[in-house]
C-alpha cells in the first residue's frame, strides 16, 4: 500500500528511503559472497559442504522467499497503483540487523586473518542469526496475510474538544495475526504539531484484542484529519522487520478558546458604541450644553461665570456627553496568506490560533457590551473557499466556535473582498495591516513576534557526551545530521514566514490598536497604537 | 481486561543488559578458572583486566561519553593506571584483557554493536570450549554443551538489548512524545506463548547448529612439535643402535585452536613409529653403577596391570611420566602388590617378572632394579586413590622418593602400537643386560612443549576440568525437572481449585460461594482468551464477552456486593449459571486451546 496523501512521515522513517534501503537490500546479498570467499578453504571443498549446509541453506531459502515476495509485489503494483512498492517486500533488514550482518562478515574476515576461534564463532553466529531472522520475517510477517482479519480502530477523545484541553488517543487492535517472535510497532501523530505517539505490543497480546492509550497533550485548534498509523512488525531480536502498513484514520475537531480581552471599548472610538452616553473628559473648562447649580466640592474651574452672573448664583457647567453611536460592527479575521501549508515551522499555526482567539475574544467582549457583532472570515465550505458571516450572540457560541475551528490560512479570498464597503464600522483582526480600498476600517494588529514561539528546539550538542543515552538510535550521526537539517529548514521557514507577516509601519496606523498578551493575568489587552 | 506496561523502562532494560553481560563474563571466568587451577598466576591478571575493563567501559557508556572520548579514557587508564597494578596482577596479560574488555563493555550498551560487544565474552568462553580440543576436530561433548550455552546466551543478550532499544524508542526522541498509558489486553489468543517458546528454541537451535557446523572449519590450528620420544627405550641418550628390545618411537605433536588469549591448553597427538633395529647390550652398558641414570620411569594412573611385562591400565593404554631430575641418587624400592618374582626369594634372577598372581614384596636391599622402575609413579602427578595416597592402588613406597620441583603434565594415552618384542634370547646370555618387561613408554622428556617462544600448556589426558560444568548441568537439570514437575502438576492443581469453586471442600458463606462461582466464570473466560481487570464492573464484563450465563452471574454478584439478600434459589442459579458460562466460554476455543488451558497458572 502506498503512503496515503497527507500521511505524516516521521523523521526516523524518512531516512529509510533510497540509499538506506539500497544498502539494506544489498546487505542481504553481498555479505554472503564475501562469506563464500572466507569460508572456502584452500581445497575449496569444505565450503560446499559445511557452509552450504548451514548458512547457504538459510540464505538460499531467504533469497527464494524474497524473490517470490518481490514478484508478487510487482504483480500487485501492476494491478493496483496504490499497492505497496515491490521493494518494500524485500526490505526486511533493520539497521541493527544490517550492522550485525556486516559485523559478522568483519568477524569472519578477522577470523581468517588471525585464526582466532572466537571471531569465527562470532561471525557465524551473527550472520546466521540475522539470516534466520530475515528468513522468518520474510516468510511470516511480510505481506498482507497477518493483516487480513485485523481490525484497527482509532479515536481521539474528546472527539470535539476545546483548545488547550488534554487529548487522549485510543487504539484498539483486534484479530491481528502476529507471527511468533514478532512485535508490533505502532507510530502516529494525531496533530500536525502535536506529540507523536509510539507503541510497542508483544505478539501474544496483539493477537487477541488490545487497547492502546496515550496522552497526546493539549489540543491544538482545528479540524484534524488524523493520518493513519504506521504499523509494522519487527522480530524480538531487532534484526528484521516487515513493511509498513497504514491503518487507523480518524478525525476530531478542536474548537478555539476565545481569549479574555480587555480594552475593547477603545475599538469603538470615542463614542464607545455603548448604550449609555459617555462624558468627554478633556478639560475642566469643557462643556457647553449642560449646567447645574454649584455643589461644594465642584471644581472651581467649571464655574460658568456668565450664567452665574445672570442668576446671581454659582452655576457650573457639566462635561459634554457623546451620544451612543453605531451599534453594529463587522469583525473581520484576516486569514489571507499564501504558502503557509508548505511551511514546516509551527509559527504559522500559532499565529493563526492567536488571531482566532483574539478575533473571538473581541467579538465576545463587544457583544457583552451590547454591540452587535458580525464575525466575518474566509473558510472552506464544500471544498471551496467562501466568505462566511456569523452573527455573534450568546446563543450562537457553539456555531461560532465551530467556525473558528475551521479557519485556516488561505489565499482564495482577499481581504478586500471580505470587507463591506457599505458598512460604517469594520474591525479587522490581522497580523499584517495593509492598505485596503475601504474607509472606516479599524485594525487590531496581532504582531507575529509577540504571538509565536521559536520552535527550533534542537538538542544541545555536547563535544564530549551524546545528547541521548548511549544505545539510542537518536545518537547516530545520520540522525543528528538530519535533526540539524530539520532545524535549519524550520528556521528558514520561520524566517520566511516572518518576512511574510512582517509589519513595521506603526506610524501609519497610529490610532489603531494592537493586541498584547498580559502573561501575568493571562488576558489579552487591546491598546491604541500611539 | 488486564492492564500492564508492555516493555520495561530504559533504565531497567539497561540493568538487564549489564546483568546478562556480567553473567556471561563471570560464568566464563569461573568455569575456566575451575579448569585451570594450575594456572592461577596466569589467570589472575586476565580476570583483573576483564573486570576492571568491563566496569570502566560500562560506566563510560552510562555516562554517555562519546566513543572517541571513551577510547581515550580507556587508553589513558591503560597507560597511566595499569602500570601501578600489583605485580601479581600486572603485566602483559592485564593489558590484553583490559583493553578489549573495556571496549566491549562500552559497546554492550551501544547502538548496533551487539555482535562486537559479544566478542570478549565469547573469547572467555572459548577458552573453556577449546580447552584441550584438537584443532581439526569439533570440541568434545562438554565443549559442545558450552557452545550451546554460548549460543543461547547470545540470543538472550540480543533479546535484552532489543528490549532496551524498544524502551528507548518509546521514550527518547528529539521532540516530546505522547505519554503512553498502560496497555489493556481485552482478549488474548490461546496457545501463543507456546508458539513463542517454540520459535525461540527454533532460532537458538538453528543458530547453534549452524555455528557448530561451520565455525570449526574456520579455526586455525597451532601445531607444536613435541620432543622425540623413544617408546620403551631404556637409555634413550645412548648413541647408535639402541639396545634390545626394539622400541617404538613417538614424535608427539601438540595442537590447539588459535585464540586471542594465548593460554589455552593443547591436545596431544602421538605419532608412534614401528620399532627399529636393536642390538644386544650388556647390562653394565645400560645401567652402570648408577641406578636409573637418565632413565625415565613409566607411571601408572589408576589401576595398574602388567601385560607382557608392560604396565598398562588394562585398556591398552600406556602411561608415561616426564623425567625427574636427580634420579641418579634415587634408589626406589617399590612394593607392587601384583608383582611376584619368579624365584620367590625376593631377589631377581634375571628372568622376566611375572605379572600374574600376588607378588611378594621385595626387601629394599634386594629389590630388582628392573621391577621397581616399571611400577614407579610420579607422586606429584598421580591421581590420589581412596586413601589419599598419590600412588596407584596397591603401590606403596618404602623409601624416600624425591618429588620433582615443578609438576608437569605426566601421562599420555595412545593405543599400543605393537606388541613389544619379548627378550627371549636374553636369559641365555649372562653378559647381556637383563631384559625385564620394559614399559613401552619410557620417555625422558617433559610433555610441556616449547615451540617458538613460550611454552604451550598441554591438557593432561583424561583431565577435563569440567567438574564445575557438570555441577552446573546438574543444577540446571534439577531446576528443569522441578519446573517440569510443577508444570505437570498444574492440571491437578487446577482440578482441585475448580472442584472447590463448584462445590467447596468445606462449608463457606453464601457471599463466598457467590464469589467462587464468579471466579469459575472468570476462569472459563480466561480460557477463552478474555481478561477481566479488577476495576471492571461485572456487568461490563458480561456485556463485553457475550457469553450465556455471565449476565446472570454478574447480576447476582452485584446484588451480593451491594448487600442485597441472596437466597437459596439465587445461589443455585448462580452456581448453575457459572458452570454453564464456564463451559460455554470454553466451547468458543478449539480443543488444543482447551487442552493448553489446563497447564495455565494463574487461572485468572
Amino acid at each position: 500500500m502506498m503512503t496515503p496523501p497527507g500521511t505524516w512521515a516521521p523523521s526516523d522513517r524518512v531516512m529509510s528511503a533510497a540509499s538506506a534501503r539500497r544498502l539494506r537490500i544489498a546487505s542481504l546479498l553481498a555479505p554472503m559472497f564475501i562469506v563464500t570467499v572466507l569460508v572456502a578453504d584452500d581445497a575449496g571443498g569444505a565450503m560446499m559442504h559445511a557452509a552450504g549446509f548451514a548458512l547457504y541453506g538459510i540464505w538460499l531459502a531467504l533469497v527464494v522467499v524474497l524473490g517470490v515476495r518481490f514478484v508478487i509485489g510487482c504483480r500487485r503494483k501492476a494491478a493496483d497503483s496504490s499497492a505497496t512498492a515491490p521493494w518494500d517486500h524485500v526490505d526486511v533488514l533493520t539497521s541493527s540487523g544490517t550492522a550485525m550482518l556486516w559485523t559478522g562478515v568483519a568477524a569472519l574476515v578477522l577470523a581468517r586473518v588471525t585464526g582466532w576461534a572466537s571471531f569465527s564463532v562470532l561471525g557465524v553466529l551473527g550472520v546466521g542469526v540475522v539470516l534466520l531472522a530475515a528468513l522468518w520475517t520474510a516468510c511470516a510477517a511480510v505481506g498482507e496475510r497477518p493483516w487480513r482479519r485485523a481490525k484497527v480502530t482509532r479515536s481521539v477523545t474528546p472527539a470535539i474538544a476545546v483548545e488547550g484541553e488534554m487529548l487522549r488517543e485510543q487504539i484498539t487492535i483486534a484479530d491481528l495475526d502476529v507471527p511468533p517472535g514478532m512485535r508490533l510497532f505502532v507510530l502516529g501523530r494525531a496533530m500536525r504539531h502535536g506529540a507523536p505517539s509510539r507503541y510497542v505490543v508483544d505478539g501474544k497480546d496483539a493477537c487477541g484484542e488490545v487497547k492502546l492509550e496515550a496522552e497526546l497533550g493539549a489540543a491544538l485548534r482545528g479540524e484534524h484529519q488524523v493520518p493513519p498509523l504506521m504499523m509494522w512488525f519487527a522480530d524480538v531480536l531487532g534484526l528484521a522487520r516487515s513493511g509498513v502498513v497504514y491503518r487507523g484514520e480518524t478525525t476530531f475537531a478542536v474548537k478555539p478558546r476565545a481569549a479574555a480581552v480587555d480594552g475593547v471599548q477603545k475599538l469603538l472610538g470615542a463614542g464607545g458604541d455603548a448604550q449609555i452616553a459617555r462624558q468627554t473628559v478633556h478639560a475642566p473648562t469643557d462643556g457647553t450644553f449642560r449646567i447645574r447649580e454649584y455643589v461644594p466640592g465642584d471644581d472651581a474651574r467649571r464655574v460658568h461665570w456668565v450664567r452665574a452672573a445672570q442668576r446671581d448664583d454659582l452655576v457650573v457647567r457639566l462635561p459634554d456627553e457623546i451620544p451612543p453611536a453605531e451599534p453594529s460592527i463587522r469583525l473581520v479575521l484576516d486569514n489571507e496568506l499564501a504558502l503557509c501549508e508548505a511551511l514546516n515551522c509551527r509559527a504559522a499555526d500559532e499565529l493563526l490560533d492567536a488571531l482566532v482567539r483574539i478575533w473571538l475574544g473581541i467579538g465576545k467582549a463587544l457583544t457583552a457590551n451590547g454591540t452587535r457583532v458580525t464575525l466575518v472570515v474566509a473558510a472552506e465550505k464544500n471544498g471551496a473557499m467562501k466568505l462566511v458571516e456569523r452573527r455573534m450572540d450568546s446563543r450562537a457560541t457553539d456555531v461560532v466556535a465551530q467556525l473558528g475551528s475551521r479557519v485556516a490560512w488561505q489565499n482564495g479570498l482577499t481581504l478586500e473582498s471580505m470587507l463591506d464597503k457599505s458598512a460604517e464600522r469594520q474591525i479587522v483582526v490581522s497580523a499584517r495591516p495593509r492598505r485596503v480600498g475601504t474607509e472606516h476600517v479599524r485594525w487590531v494588529v496581532v504582531p507575529e513576534v509577540a504571538w509565536t514561539s521559536l520552535d527550533v528546539d534542537t538538542v544541545t550538542e555536547d563535544t564530549f557526551e551524546h545528547p541521548f543515552p548511549v544505545g539510542s538510535p537518536e545518537n547516530r550521526r545520520t540522525r543528528r545530521h538530519r535533526e540539524r537539517h530539520t532545524a535549519m529548514v524550520k528556521w528558514q521557514d520561520r524566517a520566511f514566514f516572518s518576512q511574510m507577516v512582517c509589519w513595521s509601519e506603526w506610524s501609519r496606523y497610529a490610532g489603531d490598536h494592537v493586541a498584547r498578551f498580559d502573561r501575568g493575568r493571562g488576558r489579552v489587552i487591546v491598546e491604541v497604537i500611539p | 481486561m488486564k492492564a500492564f506496561a508492555s516493555t520495561a523502562s530504559p533504565r531497567t532494560a539497561a540493568i538487564k543488559i549489564v546483568a546478562v553481560y556480567w553473567a556471561l563474563l563471570v560464568f566464563g571466568m569461573v568455569l575456566y578458572t575451575a579448569m585451570r587451577l594450575d594456572a592461577l598466576a596466569i589467570l589472575e591478571p586476565m580476570w583483573a583486566g576483564t573486570i576492571a575493563g568491563t566496569a570502566l567501559g560500562q560506566v563510560l557508556a552510562v555516562r554517555r561519553y562519546r566513543t572517541w572520548l571513551a577510547v581515550l579514557l580507556i587508553i589513558a587508564v591503560a597507560l597511566f593506571i595499569l602500570p601501578h597494578a600489583p605485580p601479581e596482577l600486572g603485566g602483559k596479560r592485564l593489558w590484553f584483557a583490559f583493553l578489549p574488555a573495556a571496549m566491549c563493555g562500552y559497546w554492550s550498551l551501544g547502538d548496533r554493536t551487539s555482535l562486537a560487544s559479544f566478542w570478549f565474552p565469547a573469547v572467555i568462553w572459548m577458552l573453556s570450549i577449546l580447552d584441550g580440543a584438537h584443532a581439526g576436530a569439533m570440541p568434545n561433548g562438554n565443549g559442545l554443551v558450552l557452545f550451546a550455552g554460548l549460543a543461547v546466551l547470545f540470543v538472550v543478550f540480543l533479546r535484552v538489548r532489543e528490549e532496551r532499544r524498544v524502551a528507548l524508542w518509546r521514550s527518547v526522541a528529539p521532540e516530546p512524545l505522547a505519554s503512553p498509558l498502560p496497555m489493556l489486553v481485552v482478549k488474548e489468543r490461546a496457545g501463543m506463548q507456546l508458539a513463542r517458546g517454540a520459535w525461540g528454541v527454533f532460532v537458538t537451535g538453528l543458530g547453534f547448529a549452524a555455528t557448530a557446523w561451520l565455525a570449526p572449519t574456520l579455526w586455525k590450528p597451532e601445531t607444536h612439535d613435541g620432543k622425540h620420544v623413544a617408546v620403551g627405550a631404556e637409555s634413550p641418550n645412548q648413541i647408535g643402535v639402541p639396545c634390545c628390545p626394539a622400541v617404538a618411537e613417538d614424535e608427539p605433536t601438540h595442537t590447539r585452536v588459535k585464540e586471542y588469549f594465548n593460554i589455552g591448553r593443547a591436545d596431544t597427538e602421538h605419532h608412534v613409529s614401528e620399532p627399529k633395529d636393536c642390538r644386544v647390550c650388556p647390562e653394565e652398558e645400560t645401567y652402570a653403577s648408577n641406578e636409573y641414570a637418565g632413565f625415565t620411569r613409566p607411571s601408572m594412573v589408576g589401576d595398574v596391570h602388567y601385560h607382557d611385562g608392560v604396565p598398562c591400565d588394562g585398556t591398552g593404554h600406556y602411561h608415561d611420566v616426564p623425567a625427574v631430575d636427580g634420579y641418579g641418587t634415587y634408589t626406589p624400592t617399590v612394593r607392587i602388590g601384583s608383582y611376584q618374582p619368579p624365584s620367590g626369594t625376593g631377589g631377581y634372577d634375571g628372568s622376566s617378572p611375572s605379572t600374574t598372581g600376588a607378588g611378594t614384596p621385595s626387601s629394599p636391599g634386594t629389590a630388582n632394579p628392573w621391577a621397581t622402575p616399571s611400577q614407579w609413579q610420579n607422586p606429584s602427578t598421580a591421581t590420589p586413590n581412596a586413601n589419599g595416597s598419590p600412588y596407584p592402588s596397591g603401590v606403596s613406597i618404602t623409601t624416600n622418593v624425591p618429588a620433582p620441583a615443578a609438576p608437569t603434565p605426566s601421562s599420555y594415552d595412545y593405543e599400543r602400537p605393537s606388541q613389544p618384542t619379548p627378550p627371549a634370547a636374553q636369559p641365555h646370555h649372562p653378559a647381556a643386560a637383563p631384559t625385564p618387561a620394559r614399559p613401552h613408554l619410557a620417555s625422558n622428556t617433559s610433555p610441556a612443549v616449547t615451540h617458538n617462544g613460550p611454552s604451550t600448556p598441554v591438557r593432561p589426558d583424561r583431565v577435563g576440568g569440567f567438574e564445575l560444568l557438570h555441577w552446573v548441568a546438574v543444577l540446571i537439570a534439577a531446576l528443569f525437572f522441578v519446573q517440569l514437575a510443577a508444570l505437570l502438576l498444574r492440571p491437578l492443581r487446577r482440578a482441585l481449585v475448580l472442584r472447590h469453586l463448584r462445590r467447596p471442600f468445606w462449608s463457606e458463606t453464601v457471599d463466598q460461594r457467590v464469589s467462587n462461582a464468579w471466579q469459575l466464570v472468570l476462569v472459563g473466560l480466561r480460557d477463552a482468551g478474555w481478561r477481566a481487570d479488577g476495576g471492571e464492573a461485572p456487568r461490563e464484563v458480561a456485556k463485553r464477552v457475550q457469553v450465556d450465563g455471565v449476565e446472570d452471574c454478574a447480576t447476582i454478584l452485584d446484588r451480593a456486593r451491594h448487600g442485597i439478600r441472596i437466597d437459596r434459589e439465587d445461589l443455585d442459579k448462580m452456581v448453575a449459571s457459572a458452570d454453564g458460562a464456564y463451559r460455554g466460554a470454553r466451547t468458543k476455543v478449539g480443543r488444543f486451546a482447551r487442552a493448553i488451558s489446563w497447564l495455565r497458572w494463574p487461572l485468572v
